[in-house]
């Protein structure tokens, strides 16, 4: 499958004119699509939904410099993510077969899960209280403690269990992005061990 | 919710995937939903809480990328993770520093918590960092009965020896009923009260930095 050329500055300047008349505001926009674009990507299954959300978001950026007037831009481009999905899908189901191999998923490696949890660690401290007890309280324990704790949060919280849903899930993908960039910065950092010289 | 793990875990057919698309880019609730549903379905995988059919199918199509296993691996630290672990070191290391400076500290009085009596100020010594025994929260008695002033004394350790010092005193509501800044002294960490200010009941004392984070806590009931 032909990926898209890159959108010169202007053809972006064109997207983001078309997001918000207000550069800002435009920004805040375009990283929300993009989000909600590789979520999307992901559920569909496909290996790099980063790839697939730029894509959607170039091909709209060059109709958009061809003139088009493109009334719902949001729905336009969940539309183009639709079509890019079946193609990628294709795409990636013909390469798999080529290849003969499946990628099975990497359980992750003690270094990893230790990196991890120094990660959350931090991003955790970094929180106020109360934002903390929330995710700790909504997402940890087996099933029916978190039947239990989720509806003592709600009732404590005076709200109902969709609106704590919604509210947990903000913070849990705040959580994640700051674990994530907090991994993603100690990639080539070597983690302290109790032998190693201080 | 159901509709959304039909739908993640790919169990739709094609006509009823495209429509569900439809609806959830539609509406911000519904992505949201699906959002959440698959959240629950990661933490589920971790905690082995899934069916062969399910686990082989969050396999297939929601950890495909690495930005998923990625996720996976922040699932899985939230599920490990258990709160007081970092607190419980930290305690457990400023409650072995203080008992050093403790036990100098007596030593360096003749061995003696003899409070002393001067301008009608009562001196308590405050037990380590962390010294809730079994054996239950550590008395002080305010000596003599007629002190109009407090002075809460705690062994010096380098582990609280942060700027701006300042001593949170907790009633057993967690509710602070006073707070003063740390004076040092040659050997300790000193904190003065007019009698009033703290009435005999249980007490935490917290130690707080300047950014209000929290360098230990000492237990104790004053009498």
């Amino acid at each position: 499958m032909a990926l898209s050329p890159p959108p010169s500055q202007e053809q972006f300047d064109r997207l983001l004119q078309a997001l918000s008349a207000e550069r800002e505001q435009a920004g805040e926009r375009y990283e929300a699509i993009r989000l909600k674009l590789i979520r999307f990507f992901s559920w569909e299954g496909l290996r790099d939904p980063d790839l697939w959300a730029d894509e959607t978001l170039n091909r709209t950026a060059m109709k958009l410099a061809e003139g088009a007037q493109i009334e719902k831009l949001d729905a336009y481009l969940f539309g183009v993510a639709r079509f890019v999905a079946k193609e990628a899908l294709r795409a990636e189901t013909r390469e798999t077969t080529l290849r003969d191999e499946v990628e099975l998923p990497q359980t992750g490696s003690h270094l990893e899960d230790s990196r991890a949890s120094q990660c959350l660690n931090q991003c955790l401290n970094s929180m106020p209280k109360r934002t903390r007890d929330l995710i700790l309280g909504f997402y940890q324990g087996d099933a029916q403690a978190r039947i239990r704790n989720r509806s003592a949060l709600a009732a404590s919280l005076n709200l109902n269990l969709n609106a704590l849903r919604n509210r947990a899930l903000r913070v849990r993908q705040n959580l994640e992005k700051c674990v994530l960039s907090c991994l993603e910065r100690d990639t080539s950092r070597p983690i302290r061990t109790k032998g190693d010289a201080a | 919710m159901n509709e959304a793990v039909q739908y993640l875990l790919g169990r739709m057919t094609e006509e009823e995937r495209d429509a569900f698309q439809e609806r959830f880019f539609a509406d911000p609730e519904l992505f949201a939903t699906v959002e959440s549903a698959e959240v629950d379905l990661l933490d589920a995988y971790n905690r082995g809480e899934l069916n062969a059919e399910d686990r082989g199918a969050v396999e297939r199509f929601l950890l495909s990328s690495e930005g998923q296993r990625q996720r996976l691996l922040v699932s899985r630290a939230l599920q490990n993770h258990r709160p007081s672990r970092v607190w419980q070191y930290a305690a457990v290391a400023l409650a072995a520093l203080l008992c050093i400076g403790w036990f100098s500290l007596l030593k360096n009085r003749g061995a003696s918590i003899e409070p002393t009596v001067a301008e009608q100020v009562a001196v308590l010594e405050l037990p380590p960092v962390a010294a809730r025994t079994s054996a239950g929260l550590p008395r002080l008695s305010t000596q003599p009965p007629s002190a109009t002033r407090l002075e809460f004394r705690i062994a010096f350790s380098p582990a609280l020896d942060a700027p701006g010092l300042k001593g949170s005193f907790r009633n057993g509501e967690g509710k602070e009923v006073a707070s003063a800044a740390a004076r040092r002294d040659a050997n300790a960490f000193v904190f003065r009260f007019s009698r009033g200010s703290i009435p005999p009941g249980a007490y935490e004392l917290a130690f707080l930095d300047a950014s209000g984070t929290a360098l230990g806590f000492t237990y104790f009931i004053l009498e």
